[in-house]
């Protein structure tokens, strides 16, 4: 038996007295793609959060993979092949989109945290950062500083730094979210190429993206587990749906 | 594309330039200034090297340091020492000096790397504080606010004779700090030196991409420690003397201020700042007394008019001429597409 890609045992954050997330179990597959939904303030950048390892639970297990990471800091959980997205896209914006996937690709190839390594003179990661910007139509702005780059580029250029380093589970947060209509069926598509020796779970409004992606889907309200299945279980309960009619959406009327 | 490789490549070797015919001049310059302005000369390139260390934290790693001094003075306490009490050399004295800065930035760094932002300042400048009391209170050892006077300036012995004593000491200086500035160069220019500006820019992200950033804060500061030390035992040798001065928290806050008129997180701002600040002090002291007045002037006339410092000077110029140029990316509209409940029902009727 294989060991789950993730699984979170009895996951409970308070902040300021206040519960966020309130025992939440959950267990995602290897290869599964799971999407979590839920209204505005149910918790789920904050699980994502205390999944990463940038939020330590009040109380309960993270386990990926097998190994319990719940004491790990969020740089040893990319050790074992964790990475996340930001609801605001994770990029350095003083930084060119060259470097920043550079510095992606960087992490432990030289020794001594970087000091026994030139940026300049690595040209096979550098040749690799370039196929990576090819490969996510970003070579036009290879030179760039990210601050003067659109949303859509940005939000592209996390991922395709997130994917040059292979991770084995990827937690993505909103990932959708200030996308341009038009641009959608081109990022779900992405998506949907994605390995499956990768596990991906999808936090998101978009319900379009949402149901063309995912294996499985998890509704949070209010920091619990509302319920949980297959996109056609989940669209056909009550209670999904009175979650997102009384938790109220956003964007609704846009 | 094409056109910005170029661009590049001809602004690389325009540097290249500019740095070549530095190099030359520092060379010469013995040969056409007398003492007097050589020994500023000597002072700018030291504080060159001290600001360059600093700058390593607060402009490429974001921790803006109040209490740099406390390595300045740490390797100007060990230099004197040394070579009065023990008349070491200068070589095992600089290196012991480089030596006693990591020794201090090792103890330290786990207590002020605790905090960053404004609490860093503060906690920063205490350490210098601390320091200072320190060598107040342990008179025998260090001269308490006498300092410790009597350093001799180290030669380099194939051309004691043919040159003058400052201008031998000019060229021990500058071979030194060469080699530091080529080793800093190294530390900017390597994946570290990549992820001290992650750091800067978002410690989280450079985390979330799995790079260990409280020990890169850490190795940082006591590279810092090192070459602020090195920079404060030719400062010890270039005085002859060592005194609490140079451990004071204002000789940090002066450094501080030639990083941000010279450039924050650029390579050479740093000696751009030195060099603007030191001479401003030599030519405004010879004719008024309140050095202080101006300097704050126009430090604040720089962070009002420069604010990215002098040597971000051409960038800026470029970047008013490139603006007429149409953006790489245009702006995008914000999503519009149904979420929610809304969204469920629609899918569910198809
Ligand atoms: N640091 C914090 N301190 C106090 N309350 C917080 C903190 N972080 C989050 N919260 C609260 O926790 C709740 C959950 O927040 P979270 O950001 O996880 O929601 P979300 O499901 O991601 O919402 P959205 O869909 O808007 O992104 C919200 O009510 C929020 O106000
Ligand atoms: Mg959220």
């Amino acid at each position: 038996m294989t060991a789950p890609a993730l699984q979170l045992e009895d996951i409970t954050k308070t902040i300021g007295g206040l519960t966020i997330l309130d025992g939440i179990p959950l267990k995602v597959e290897p290869g599964e793609r799971r999407a979590i939904i839920g209204p505005n303030g149910a918790g789920k950048t904050t699980l994502l959060n205390v999944i990463a390892g940038f939020l330590p639970p009040t109380r309960g297990r993270v386990l990926i993979f097998g190994h319990d990471v719940t004491r790990l800091p969020a740089h040893r959980r990319v050790d074992v092949g964790l990475m996340k997205t930001n609801q605001q896209p994770a990029v350095l914006r003083e930084l060119t989109a060259l470097e920043n996937v550079m510095l992606a690709l960087l992490r432990g190839r030289h020794r001594f945290f970087g000091l026994a390594g030139s940026v300049d003179r690595d040209h096979e990661a550098r040749r690799q950062a370039m196929s990576v910007l090819e490969e996510w139509d970003l070579l036009d702005v290879a030179h760039e500083r990210v601050q003067h780059l659109s949303h859509g580029y940005q939000r592209r250029l996390e991922l395709a730094a997130r994917f040059a380093m292979r991770p084995r589970l990827l937690l993505l947060d909103e990932p959708a979210a200030g996308l341009a209509a038009d641009e959608i069926p081109a990022f779900l598509e992405r998506l949907q190429r994605l390995p499956r020796d990768m596990t991906v779970i999808l936090v998101e409004h978009s319900m379009r993206v949402v149901f063309a992606f995912a294996d499985r889907i998890t509704v949070l309200h209010h920091g619990a587990v509302l319920t949980e299945g297959t996109p056609d279980e989940v669209r056909q309960d009550r209670y999904a749906q009175e979650a997102y009619l009384s938790g109220g959406t956003r964007r609704k009327d846009a | 594309m094409h056109r910005k490789g170029l661009d590049v490549r001809s602004a690389r070797s325009s540097r290249l330039l500019l740095l070549a015919v530095a190099v030359i001049a520092l060379l010469v310059a013995p040969a056409v200034l007398p003492d007097y302005p050589l020994s500023v000369l000597t002072e700018i390139v030291i504080f060159s090297l001290f600001v360059m260390s600093l700058n390593l934290l607060v402009g490429y790693t974001g921790l803006p340091s109040l209490g740099h001094s406390a390595f300045f003075g740490t390797g100007g306490y060990a230099v004197a020492l040394l070579a009065i009490r023990a008349h070491l050399s200068a070589i095992p004295a600089l290196i012991v000096a480089v030596l006693a800065g990591i020794a201090l930035a090792l103890i330290t760094g786990p207590f002020v790397l605790r905090t960053s932002g404004a609490y860093f300042l503060i906690l920063t400048l205490s350490l210098t504080q601390v320091l200072f009391g320190i060598v107040w209170l342990w008179r025998g050892m260090t001269g308490g606010d006498d300092g410790l006077p009597g350093v001799p300036r180290p030669q380099l012995p194939f051309l004691s004779g043919v040159v003058g004593s400052w201008t031998n000491f000019y060229y021990v200086v500058l071979l030194v700090v060469a080699i530091a500035v080529a080793t800093l160069w190294w530390v900017v220019r390597s994946s570290f030196g990549l992820t001290l500006v992650g750091i800067r820019e978002n410690e989280r992200i450079v985390e979330g991409l799995g790079y260990p950033t409280w020990w890169t804060k850490y190795i940082v500061y006591i590279l810092a420690g090192g070459y602020g030390a090195l920079a404060g035992g030719l400062f010890a040798y270039f005085k002859g003397y060592v005194g609490p001065g140079q451990l004071s928290w204002l000789t940090a806050g002066e450094a501080l201020v030639m990083v941000i008129l010279g450039g924050a997180g650029t390579f050479w701002g740093p000696v751009l700042g030195a060099t603007v600040v030191l001479l401003l002090r030599y030519e405004v002291s010879s004719f008024t007394q309140r050095w202080e007045t101006i300097l704050g002037l126009v430090f604040i006339l720089a962070v009002l008019f420069l604010p990215e410092g002098l040597a971000r000077l051409p960038d800026r110029i470029r970047d008013i001429r490139a603006k007429g140029r149409p953006a790489a990316a245009p702006a995008e509209q914000p999503a519009a597409e149904a979420v929610g409940s809304t969204a469920i029902a629609e899918r569910s009727e198809q």
